[in-house]
């Protein structure tokens, strides 16, 4: 203990000297991605400890942990642990089988279509087979328009058809030839044999008693299984004896559902918590003194996550029609200074749709800089003018029946009311802007509320982030004219080359046609700013100093194949559950 | 009493706040004008008095920069705390020093501004919300105890329904499904559910007073029943019903500062106290010093809120018949 | 007596149906289409016309609202308040697992409340103006004007984190399941300490007051002066003669705090995980789970009218001049 605490101080002391050096520089602090955290497991069962459990950080309680109407990321932190899926996100962000259920797939040669070949052996954890009817059924399902999967739906659009050949193979046909068609046949499962008795009575999966206890206590094939959910409190796995994959290391890995960072970060440095995601502000300051380094350890890396400001140019405001205004507002971005106190210098500056570790990234785009007189000159030239008497800017609209209107440059910007930087962000561009005589206001919603404006085009600015999915065609659902309505184009963006190098890039088969069509695209569309891309979020993680095994994928630690299920912890530091 | 002197100085603070703490200085002279921006900033700050509004440009034009344009005038007395309560800087979260006397929060913003600017906040709430309590409250109760019978006790039943709901749920829901809530959404709801004290208390002295002498007397001097109660009986009945809406404001203020805690009050980034307070919460580990001002701003408000209730209700109802605001 | 209890329930009758039309006003008021939000939950833009008028029937949005009323009403007499629109579950059910943790809390405090206030109110009335009652005074009116969640983030931080007596999160520790039943009372008691005592504090300090100033009003009646005049200790005067003239109206208060604790759980629920229904409103309202807010505030409202009338009907029993009023 002395030593701990000795090496504590000491940690303390160099990590505080850099912070009042005001500078904080992650690759200087000795408690980020240390060895010992990335450390893979040894061969030897005895050295590791077999029977230790963790304690992980939920930020909300899950709804349902069907694994086709989970929507949100902490459903799907629970739900990945519960259920396996034949085609999994490898290390590297790849497409990948996964080796505990499927044995092989295979494509046709006019990419029509493809077979995908399950293990033998594979049983649901109540001990009934799992064959190839389930996938099949789970299909059924997610395609049905009564159940509420949409985002299990539109992800394997482009399966015409699927059927079960034998009981350990599934055929699927395909609309189209397309590359990114082994993508479409990446979804969940579902046990057939409890869910398919319920459905002519409630065609949702989700309002039947029998099937809200099934959502909650999931029959799943994975490699824990559901114990005790208490509600609002915490969710208990236990290790699944049955699994036919490989033993993840912990009994039990417990959720602690804590909806407050603040309070997290208490339960972390008490040794409440095993794991959590930090906010910048904690990984940069929060996490600099004796206690945290006593028992927690951080990571970081990169992350596909990218931020950015929507803005809405369907037509509802006479604002963000003209490229001229939406280069104007990101040339009146303070990036530098956001950069620095929001973000803590812990993230780097986003070039547009693609996240660094994408092979369709393009590192030349070069980025918007923080110029007032030229967003000022952009703004003038588009025809907002500053009115003399109340410094306000203003411009004649010509209206749908030919009236003129005087129009005031003033707008909304909507955000999430929890998270911790947008409201700064927003407060700084707020300031800009009103110097530039720009009246933006600002509104805080609740997530949901957001979401639900958002989906519904119901805004006209926001303050947005998504992660950018493994494969690049799923730029079309972003920005092609036709995934306006129905698609998730929010902003209404509608440009004739996009849309062709979108197509383009759907249908080569050359990978390197694929990357020049995507690189280009990244650049056409970060100039014409239908969105301000503002940051990549990295990774930002504290993990008791015990766990080891962890690697960051561009989902983040968890997330991916094995993800989770490869922390381990050495046999000598067990520190729950029973010896 | 000490309390009045502060609630006073309070109350000076708030509707002064441009002329204590801004970027605009209170006299100076631009281009061989005399202009007096902060001055009227303060007549501008006052609600219906936007006929000033243009005496002030250039200053009020939000793209007027202030330092740039009094570097070259010869002559400038600046506000008490020369900054701007929402402008952002790259000094964050400074300990308090000379240039900023309570530091400054994540985003740069100097703290003392933004407490003097939160003190109009809370003070609007919680002024404006015990007197449209009050309104409700008096009107109600004085009616219902001088009219009596269904009057009485349709009333009586309109109190008990809205004491029944547990106050908070009922302002937290208002303003968590308000699309846009501001201020005044916070001074109507408070107001709407703080009356029923005030209500009761009225309507046991309306009932007490009804059949007294001094009613008898008035009327055997030919007044109408409008005029008894208007004119004697109202008066003598306000005494205690005072003391209930001074600790009122002390009780509103908490609420507002409690729904800005929780993110449903005044929205950010405007400064109210209790919007300050979250953020100092947010980052308490990286900057303790944040938590103190708004602590001690609310604390002491309430403090003299409270003292001054006790006062009032020395003088006005010696037998203590009103009641204290119960805890929320 | 038994018409003063008679007319009494009556109009609590009329006060609780006020109670259920003004909660299914307020959340049928409120903005938001439940069907809409449905949809946007799922994560969908648009939705057929036919799935969206299912959904519609389903909610019963597409009948008139008296009808809707009555077959909500139909429903909650018989305890079933539908289910939530977040998981799908019964909200009785969810009500029903968090109630008591929130009772304890309320419990706990009124407790403890009364436990430290009866003294200090008592020992205040004793030498009205002297020392102690001027001290205590002070410290409680002090204490009355500090915002529950200021002292619980105080708490948190250092009782909590830095000096580690109590524990500030949650109902119990994660093996609780392996302790001994002392052990288990004793965690159980780590986590109740700190959120009980904000709780409370507020009510001590509006307890020990009341108790003061209804004490000295007392002292100064013609039996009091009575029982002095008999000789009796002072001792005797206070606890066994004055005392008990204030227990009943003290009763009334303590049922009058029901609201006011039932609105204070929200914030410290939250702020100590706590998992109570103040926590359960919290995130019903920014979830918009309407069928979970509803219940919860007729809950609510039903508990506080139950309390005031039996707080009006125990003083009733008590002071017969209140029943010919």
């Amino acid at each position: 203990m002395a030593i701990g605490t000795a090496r504590g101080w000491i940690l303390t002391c160099v990590a505080a000297a850099a912070v009042w050096a005001g500078d904080y520089d992650p690759t200087r602090d000795p408690l980020v991605n240390p060895p010992s955290l990335l450390e893979p497991p040894p061969h030897e069962a005895d050295r590791i400890a077999g029977d230790d459990w963790i304690v992980r950080h939920l930020r909300a309680e899950p709804a349902t942990l069907n694994p086709i109407l989970t929507s949100s990321g902490h459903e799907l932190t629970v739900q990945e642990l519960l259920f396996d899926e034949p085609v999994v996100l490898g290390t590297g962000f790849e497409w990948t089988l996964n080796p505990a259920m499927a044995e092989a797939y295979s494509e046709a040669d006019d990419h029509l279509s493809a077979e995908l070949r399950l293990k033998a052996g594979l049983t649901w954890q109540d001990g009934v087979p799992l064959t190839a009817e389930d996938v099949v059924f789970a299909w059924e399902m997610i395609r049905s328009e009564h159940v509420p999967a949409v985002r299990a739906r539109a992800a394997m659009d482009g399966v015409a058809d699927c059927r079960a050949v034998n009981p350990l193979t599934v055929r699927f046909r395909f609309r189209e030839a397309l590359p990114t068609n082994r993508w479409r046949i990446k979804f969940p499962i579902l046990p057939r044999h409890v869910y398919g008795r319920g459905v002519s009575d409630d065609p949702t999966l989700s309002r039947s008693d029998a099937h809200v206890q099934a959502n909650r206590h999931p029959v799943g094939n994975g490699p824990y299984r559901l114990v005790d959910w208490s509600a609002g409190d915490r969710i208990v796995l236990e290790r699944w004896a049955g699994y036919a994959g490989p033993r993840p290391h912990f009994a039990r890995v417990i959720f602690r559902i804590v909806p407050d960072g603040n309070t997290a970060l208490l339960m972390f440095k008490r040794g409440d918590l095993d794991e959590m995601m930090l906010t910048p502000q904690q990984f940069a300051r929060d996490t600099q003194d004796e206690r945290f380094a006593r028992v927690g350890v951080k990571g970081w890396a990169d992350q596909a996550t990218v931020y950015c400001i929507g803005w809405n140019m369907d037509g509802t405001n006479p604002f963000f029609g003209d490229v001229r205004v939406r280069q104007a507002m990101s040339h009146a971005l303070n990036m530098p200074l956001i950069l620095n106190t929001v973000y803590d210098r812990l993230f780097s500056r986003s070039r547009g749709l693609f996240p660094p570790g994408s092979w369709a990234y393009n590192a030349d785009i070069p980025l918007f800089d923080y110029d007032p007189k030229k967003a000022a000159a952009l703004l003038d030239a588009a025809g907002w003018r500053v009115d003399a008497e109340d410094g306000w800017r203003y411009r004649n609209v010509v209206g749908a029946d030919g009236t003129r209107t005087r129009v005031k440059f003033s707008f909304t910007l909507g955000f999430a009311q929890e998270s911790k930087t947008s409201p700064q962000v927003a407060a700084v561009l707020q300031q800009d802007l009103r110097r530039l005589g720009v009246d933006m206001k600002l509104q805080a919603l609740e997530y949901l509320t957001l979401r639900g404006r958002v989906f519904t085009r119901d805004f006209q600015a926001v303050v947005w982030a998504w992660t950018a999915e493994p494969e690049p065609d799923n730029a079309w659902n972003l920005l092609h004219s036709a995934a306006r309505s129905g698609g998730q184009n929010f902003v209404g963006y509608a440009d004739p080359d996009v849309d062709a190098l979108l197509e383009q890039g759907r249908r080569s088969f050359d990978p390197q046609v694929r990357r020049g069509v995507y690189q280009a695209l990244a650049a056409k569309v970060y100039e014409d700013a239908p969105y301000t891309f503002l940051i990549n979020a990295p990774s930002l993680w504290a993990f008791h100093r015990r766990v080891r095994g962890v690697h960051f994928s561009p989902m983040g630690p968890a997330g991916f194949y094995p993800g989770a299920r490869a922390w381990w912890a050495p046999a000598g530091e067990q520190l729950r559950g029973r010896p | 009493m000490l309390s009045l002197v502060g609630l006073v100085a309070l109350v000076g603070v708030a509707v002064l706040r441009p002329v204590l703490a801004s970027r605009l200085p209170v006299v100076c002279r631009y281009e061989g004008r005399l202009y007096f921006p902060g001055v009227v900033e303060v007549v501008r700050s006052v609600p219906f008095a936007s006929l000033v509004a243009g005496e002030g440009r250039p200053f009020s034009l939000p793209s007027f920069d202030v330092e740039t344009a009094l570097a070259e005038s010869s002559f400038g007395v600046r506000a008490l705390i020369p900054y701007d309560p929402m402008a952002y800087s790259s000094d964050v979260r400074a300990r308090p020093s000379r240039q900023h006397w309570l530091g400054t929060d994540d985003l740069g913003r100097d703290v003392a501004a933004r407490l003097v600017h939160g003190t109009a906040v809370s003070l609007k709430v919680g002024l404006g919300a015990m007197a449209l309590a009050g309104l409700i409250g008096i009107a109600l109760g004085a009616w219902a105890g001088y009219a009596g019978g269904i009057v009485d006790m349709a009333v009586s039943r309109l109190i008990e329904l809205v004491m029944c709901f547990p106050v908070f749920f009922l302002i937290l829901a208002v303003m968590v499904w308000v699309e846009e809530p501001g201020v005044n959404h916070v001074i109507l709801v408070i107001g709407l559910t703080a009356w029923t004290p005030i209500a009761r208390l009225m309507r046991a002295e309306m009932l007490r007073l009804r059949d007294s002498e001094l009613a008898t007397a008035a009327r055997a001097l030919g007044a109408g029943p409008v005029r008894v109660l208007l004119r004697h009986l109202l008066p003598n009945a306000m005494a205690p019903v005072l003391v209930t809406i001074t600790f009122g404001v002390g009780h509103a203020i908490l609420i507002e500062a409690a729904l800005s805690w929780l993110g449903f009050g005044v929205p950010p980034p405007a400064p109210s106290w209790g919007v300050m307070l979250r953020s100092a919460y947010d980052q308490i580990h990286s900057a303790p010093f944040l938590v103190y001002p708004p602590c001690v701003a609310i604390f002491a408000t309430v403090l003299m809120v409270n003292w001054l209730g006790e006062a009032v209700r020395d003088v006005a109802d010696p037998r203590g018949e009103s009641e204290n605001l119960v805890p929320g | 007596m038994v018409r003063y209890v008679a007319k009494r329930l009556l109009l609590a009758g009329v006060t609780l149906v006020g109670i259920t039309i003004v909660t299914f006003a307020v959340t049928r008021l409120a903005p938001g289409d439940p069907a809409l939000e449905a949809v946007s939950r799922g994560g969908a833009s648009t939705m057929s016309a036919e799935a969206y008028a299912r959904l519609r029937t389903y909610y019963e949005l597409d009948q008139p609202v008296t009808r809707q009323y009555a077959a909500w009403l139909g429903r909650v007499v018989r305890l079933d308040f539908g289910r939530s629109f977040h998981d799908g579950r019964r909200v009785t059910d969810k009500i029903g697992e968090r109630l008591p943790a929130t009772l304890c809390l309320a419990g706990g405090a009124v407790v403890l409340s009364l436990a430290v206030a009866v003294p200090i109110g008592l020992a205040s009335a004793r030498r009205a103006g002297g020392v102690f009652d001027t001290v205590a005074g002070g410290i409680l009116a002090a204490l009355y004007s500090v915002p529950r969640y200021v002292m619980a983030m105080l708490l948190i931080v250092v009782v909590g984190v830095h000096l580690d007596w109590f524990s500030p999160y949650g109902l119990r520790s994660e093996n609780f399941e392996d302790m001994s039943y002392p052990g288990k009372a004793a965690d159980l008691a780590r986590h109740f300490a700190l959120i009980v005592f904000c709780f409370a504090y507020p009510l001590i300090a509006y307890q020990a007051r009341f108790i003061r100033g209804n004490l000295l009003e007392v002292l100064g009646q013609d039996y009091v002066r009575t029982a002095r005049a008999k000789g009796l200790p002072e001792r005797v005067v206070l606890h066994r003669h004055a005392f008990r003239n204030t227990l009943l109206p003290l009763i009334t208060v303590v049922g009058l705090l029901v609201p006011s604790a039932l609105g204070g759980s929200v914030i410290l629920e939250t702020m100590f995980q706590w998992p109570g229904i103040g926590q359960l409103l919290f995130q019903a309202m920014t979830q918009r789970d309407y069928p979970v807010v509803m219940a919860l505030t007729v809950v609510a409202a039903v508990v506080v009218l139950l309390c005031t009338l039996l707080a009006d009907l125990t003083y009733a029993l008590a002071d017969p001049r209140v029943r010919y009023a």
